[in-house]
């Protein structure tokens, strides 16, 4: 109930006292408004005019309604702070993301970003507007309303101060017992949503499998053995908050009971008894709605905390890496990587004692078998990653792959390039976006894609991307290899750009992709052994280690770990 | 109104609640008597202290008054706890039936290549399509309907004391429970529409940009992102706090309207009621019962205006459900053929051209594949291949010519008709379930040793000795995972369990490393070995262990031989060859 991180948000303590504030005047103005209608009451009773009692009734309305626009001015501005405040966390997180470290959302995962930046955020902000006011209902509004009982009729005073504490005691027991059912219950019904969405991910292998009937029957049986769980959990999860709802009305129908019998023997007046039974309910009532929105609570802490994480986690990284831009890369630059070592999660290293050097412009080969470490070599590459161990200097600076003066440096051409859902003319300049039309249309056309750009109804101004027209892996790429002629860097980082390719489109594209890389210091991830022979040097990663460097003919030439790896692919033609 | 808001449920929903009508009945009713309980308890609570505070009142006169207070009590939470399990149970009854209904909606389109789009968010939201389904009815239907039950209820129940109270009563409750409810929605509407809207936008866009997080950073553009997107963020929240503004103003203009129903009440009370002292004890009932039906038709605008949320869902439910759908191809029995015979593949003069495609996918294409052939289809993209798969697995009719498959004894069957093709598509799913489970969908009445043996032959056996639980373990996402390899392996065992005398595999195994694809395909066509096998490849992999390579283009076949013979005739292939071999310098 209580969440440190919640009050820990800027402005929330000044929100607490103004909740507490706003609670007070409510009861007050609902003391008055039962006060006065139980006097209107009363002389209704003892038959006097209508007319007499106007005055009454009008202080009841007024009293009712200022109540409720009070209320409503509460909720306007929680409803304007929770907005701010989940503002105000959505803009580190898009900090956090977009920020020139690429490697930092990348670390985070893509999907838990975006739905901390979505989802998360809507959480934050019901929580925010939920939690706060039920706390300070408690304590503004509950217990004046127990004190007027007091004050109005100790008796019926005391039959709600003793449930009071029967209540929080159910509340507690009942409370925590139907809670866990429920969380595990909640658990269980995400489990089966999953299961569901699983299922239908697989339609295609149920379809090819025959299996539609059989599987639609099991989804069927699973989803009604959820039903009779759920069914069985709510039967206790519902008795908790039945028993809540009879304590309320044991106390209401004892209040009314209580007053009955002294008003039979004379020692009460009906407008006291008026007053003390229309006073009951609103105290039972302000009690009840404490323990209700649970889940509302539940999933807003942990989105809170995700939130935070995400955006601690951007503050952190904005310090180190203050080193020395280096100049950028040219004929006579030199790159030395000594001990390198990454492991991921305090796991076993991933990569340890890389060491190699790099001048001028060079195209260096990194191979080796999956899994072996090449990716990660390529993440450190890219910035992506940092390092745990070891040394890199650029023209004999120290330096790191993550500053951004390395990575303006750098075109990174992924194994699948990311297209914007966005025209393809945008797609191309997305490095160099003042670049004009023609450099565009120059650029496709030397990238081999002027059959699509002919293709596609609008031609370069047609909008591609998921909810756009869908390219093929090939087209992917040449888009990847047109945006770096837009904009040209001397260094290029491949991943593995051309395994998923069918073997024509791969023909062609490594002929365009050579003719990028001249003039330009080359970095090429790949299992596709044919590119070893247009590399000058080759790392040979196994096992997170380079086990073997050099040039490429020579390795091949004589036995090598290189010639091992490729004679296993295919026979070779010698 | 049914201009803006659709309320008609769609006719299979009207046919999954049909069979509980019943239960749907009896939570309703429970639900009216929950509030009426609510509500007499306070009345006769006001009847009674007016009554014992006349002098001549004795405990004996009051004794009815006090046990129907103590009824009404009782009643209340008792009444409502059956209500919620009631209109719970009804609802996961109906839930059950959608996720069988929406299952084998998408199952029976999954085979068309032009198949709906099973990406992981559109699945996502279908699935939550079905919580906002049971929403509709636990927090909007149901709470409409009852509300407006006890509306009419309390007035009929005043009109026994008095005609003005119950035209008083009524006149407020139209204003409070229909007329301010129904104006919030429709001012609400097109806001939501709008908001829903800029949200959606929003929400793709960031999915978009954080996928290209390393792309805005190594374009220096980071700054420009995240500017645009706080921005549009702004635009998501302010668009739904103006939302949650029109919901409050209607809930304070329901109460303010409800309070002058109530002093309303009690001057219509006081006049016809003051006439003995008697019925002027049913003023303070009155006005005192008058409360719970405030906080009850207070809740009316909000249930209300979450109804557009939810009726998004149902569209688009309803674009995927269909309507008195034929019988899935998989119902038939006739599609489950053994495989104790051999077919030919024989397509005479196909074309085929895609529903609203202007032209020919594919062009009078002749195509004989032999018993135990095993054939590798090759060609770029676009240019068939995966329109050809589906010809032969007879999904999808050929728009002329004919797609047959014919028997050894020479008697010639539709492709649509005989299904004796094993289809093993591209990615190798693996469900979240058993290994057991896995591997029985392709034979559900396959016994363990079955089992075991498939496993044995697609070189999973140490897998399976490695399991914690044997066939009952977890696999998948949450469970035991399996590599790519093995994952392709299990793929492979369904397809032996199947046992169908065609086997048709479409770019199998390119995810993987160039080895892993390498030792896949010979482990392949081993287990395979006296089937026809077809394998759709964009790699030249062991090309040489097919019987026959036949390259599409631009839907026509353009080669077509042995492998060993294109090495000798064709130099265009022979090319390709040493490329994808090409390691060591040729000169």
């Amino acid at each position: 109930m209580f969440d440190k991180a919640l009050l820990g948000l800027p402005g929330m303590r000044k929100v607490y006292l103004a909740l507490v504030a706003s609670s007070l005047v409510q009861s007050a103005l609902v003391i008055a408004q039962m006060l006065a209608l139980a006097g209107a009451l009363s002389s209704l009773w003892a038959r006097e005019p209508i007319e007499s009692q106007a005055p009454l009734l009008a202080a009841f309305l007024v009293c009712f309604a200022v109540r409720y626009v009070v209320s409503y001015i509460q909720d306007e501005a929680l409803d304007r702070f929770s907005v701010k405040t989940a503002l105000a966390l959505r803009d580190k997180v898009m900090h956090t993301t977009f920020s020139e470290r690429a490697g930092l959302s990348h670390r985070m995962g893509t999907a838990a970003t975006a739905s901390a930046a979505t989802e998360g955020i809507d959480d934050i902000a019901r929580y925010v507007r939920v939690l706060p006011p039920k706390l300070c209902g408690l304590i503004g509004f509950s217990i004046p309303i127990l004190a007027s009982l007091f004050f109005v009729d100790w008796v019926s005073g005391a039959i709600c101060l003793v449930a009071l504490p029967v209540t929080v005691l159910f509340m507690v027991v009942l409370g925590k017992q139907a809670r866990t059912r429920s969380e595990k219950q909640y658990a269980e019904n995400q489990r089966l949503s999953n299961h569901f969405i699983d299922t239908l991910r697989g339609v295609e292998t149920v379809h090819a499998l025959d299996a539609g009937k059989h599987v639609g029957e099991a989804v069927y049986e699973s989803s009604e053995r959820l039903r009779t769980t759920t069914v069985r959990t709510l039967s206790v999860a519902t008795l908790s908050s039945a028993v809540l709802d009879l304590i309320a009305v044991f106390g209401i129908a004892g209040v009314a009971m209580m007053l009955a019998f002294r008003l039979i023997d004379g020692s009460i007046a009906l407008e006291t008894a008026l007053a003390a039974l229309m006073l009951s309910p609103e105290f039972f009532g302000s009690i009840r709605s404490f323990s209700s929105d649970f889940h509302a609570s539940l999933d807003g802490k942990n989105a809170l905390a995700a939130v935070l994480e995400i955006a601690e986690a951007g503050a952190e990284s904005t310090g180190p890496n203050r080193l020395e831009p280096p100049a950028p890369w040219s004929e006579r630059s030199s790159l030395y990587v000594r001990d390198l070592a990454f492991s991921y999660d305090d796991a076993k290293a991933a990569l340890q004692g890389v060491s190699f050097d790099v001048r001028g412009f060079s195209r260096v080969g990194i191979v080796g078998p999956s899994g072996a470490g090449k990716s990660t070599l390529v993440n450190i590459l890219a910035g992506f990653a940092t390092p745990c161990a070891g040394s890199i200097s650029i023209n004999d600076t120290p330096a790191s792959f993550e500053t951004e003066a390395w990575k303006s440096q750098l075109h990174y051409i992924p194994q699948f390039p990311h297209l914007f859902n966005a025209t393809l003319m945008d797609n191309i300049r997305f490095y160099a976006p003042h670049s004009s039309r023609e450099e565009v249309e120059r650029a496709a056309d030397l990238a081999g894609l002027g059959k699509t750009v002919s293709r596609l109804p609008e031609g370069l101004d047609t909008v591609i991307g998921e909810g756009g027209r869908t390219l093929s892996g090939g087209e992917a790429q040449r888009v990847a290899l047109a945006r770096i002629l837009v904009d040209e860097r001397p260094v290029l980082l491949f991943d593995e750009p051309t395994a998923h390719l069918d073997i024509e489109t791969e023909l062609e594209m490594k002929r365009k992709m050579l003719s990028c890389m001249e003039g330009k210091l080359v970095f090429f991830a790949t299992h596709r052994m044919h590119w070893l022979r247009d590399m000058d040097y080759v790392l040979v990663i196994d096992g997170g280690l380079i086990v073997e460097s050099g040039n490429p003919r020579d390795l091949l030439a004589r036995d090598s770990v290189l010639r091992r790896l490729a004679l296993s692919d295919g026979e070779v033609a010698a | 109104m049914s201009t803006m808001v659709n309320m008609k449920a769609p006719s299979w929903l009207r046919g999954l609640v049909a069979p509980f009508r019943k239960n749907a009945t009896a939570a309703i009713l429970l639900g009216i008597a929950t509030l009426a309980c609510a509500s007499l308890l306070m009345f006769v609570s006001g009847y009674l202290i007016s009554k014992t505070a006349l002098p001549s009142t004795t405990l004996f006169k009051v004794m009815v008054a006090i046990a129907l207070v103590q009824v009404f009590g009782i009643g209340r939470p008792i009444l409502r706890y059956f209500e919620r399990l009631i209109s719970h149970d009804w609802v996961f009854r109906v839930t059950s039936s959608l996720r069988r209904m929406l299952f084998s909606s998408v199952e029976s389109q999954a085979g068309k290549p032009d198949a709906l789009r099973s990406t992981g968010k559109y699945l996502e939201l279908l699935s939550d399509d079905i919580g906002h389904l049971q929403n509709l009815y636990l927090r909007v239907a149901f709470p409409t309907i009852i509300g407006i039950a006890l509306f009419v209820v309390s007035v009929v129940f005043a009109g026994f004391f008095s005609w003005q109270a119950a035209l008083a009563v009524f006149a407020c409750g139209l204003i409070a429970a229909v007329l301010i409810p129904v104006s919030a929605l429709l001012v609400s509407v097109p806001m939501r529409r709008k908001a829903k809207e800029i949200r959606s936008r929003e929400y793709a866009r960031l999915a978009d940009d954080i996928l290209g997080a390393a792309d805005w950073s190594f374009a220096r553009r980071s700054g420009e992102a995240a500017q645009s997107h706080i921005a549009a963020g702004r635009n998501v929240l302010d668009a739904d706090a103006a939302i949650r503004r029109i919901a409050r103003v209607a809930d304070l203009a329901v109460r303010i309207v409800l309070g002058c129903g109530l002093i309303v009440l009690i001057v219509a009370a006081a006049h016809s009621l003051q006439g003995d002292a008697e019925s002027a004890n049913y003023i303070a009932a009155f006005a005192l019962g008058f409360f719970p039906i405030i906080e009850t038709l207070s809740l009316l605008p909000s249930a209300l205006s979450d109804f557009t949320n939810h009726s998004d869902s149902i569209a688009r439910l309803d674009e995927v459900i269909l309507d008195e759908r034929q019988p899935s191809s998989s119902s038939d029995p006739n599609r489950r053929t053994s495989s104790d015979r051999n077919y030919a593949i024989e397509l005479s003069g196909v074309d085929y051209a895609y529903p609203n495609a202007s032209a020919n996918t594919l062009f009078s294409l002749n195509l004989s594949v032999y018993p135990g052939q095993k054939v590798a289809i090759l060609g770029p993209s676009g240019a068939g291949k995966s329109t050809l798969a589906a010809l032969v697995r007879g999904e999808i009719e050929p728009t002329s010519g004919a797609v047959s498959l014919v028997g050894d004894d020479g008697t010639r069957t539709d492709a649509r008709v005989a299904s004796s093709v094993c289809y093993i598509p591209q990615s190798a799913f693996i469900f979240d379930q058993t290994l057991r489970e896995n591997l029985a969908m392709a034979k559900p009445d396959a016994s363990d040793e079955e089992l075991v043996a498939a496993l044995f032959k697609v070189g999973l056996a140490g897998k399976l000795a490695a399991l914690p639980d044997g066939l009952d373990t977890r696999v998948g996402e949450t469970g035991v995972g399996f590599s790519g390899g093995e994952a392709h392996r299990l793929a492979l065992a369904r397809a032996l369990l199947m046992d169908k005398p065609v086997v048709l595999l479409d770019e199998p195994f390119t995810a993987l490393d160039p080895e892993m694809e390498r030792l896949l395909l010979d482990e392949l066509i081993e287990a395979f070995d006296g089937k026809t096998l077809i394998v759709i490849t964009h790699h030249l992999a062991r090309i040489e262990r097919f019987d026959r390579v036949i390259l599409m283009q631009d839907g026509s076949v353009t080669l077509n031989g042995e492998p060993s013979e294109l090495m000798r005739d064709n130099a265009w292939f022979r090319r390709l060859v040493s490329f994808d071999r090409g390691v060591f310098p040729d000169d």
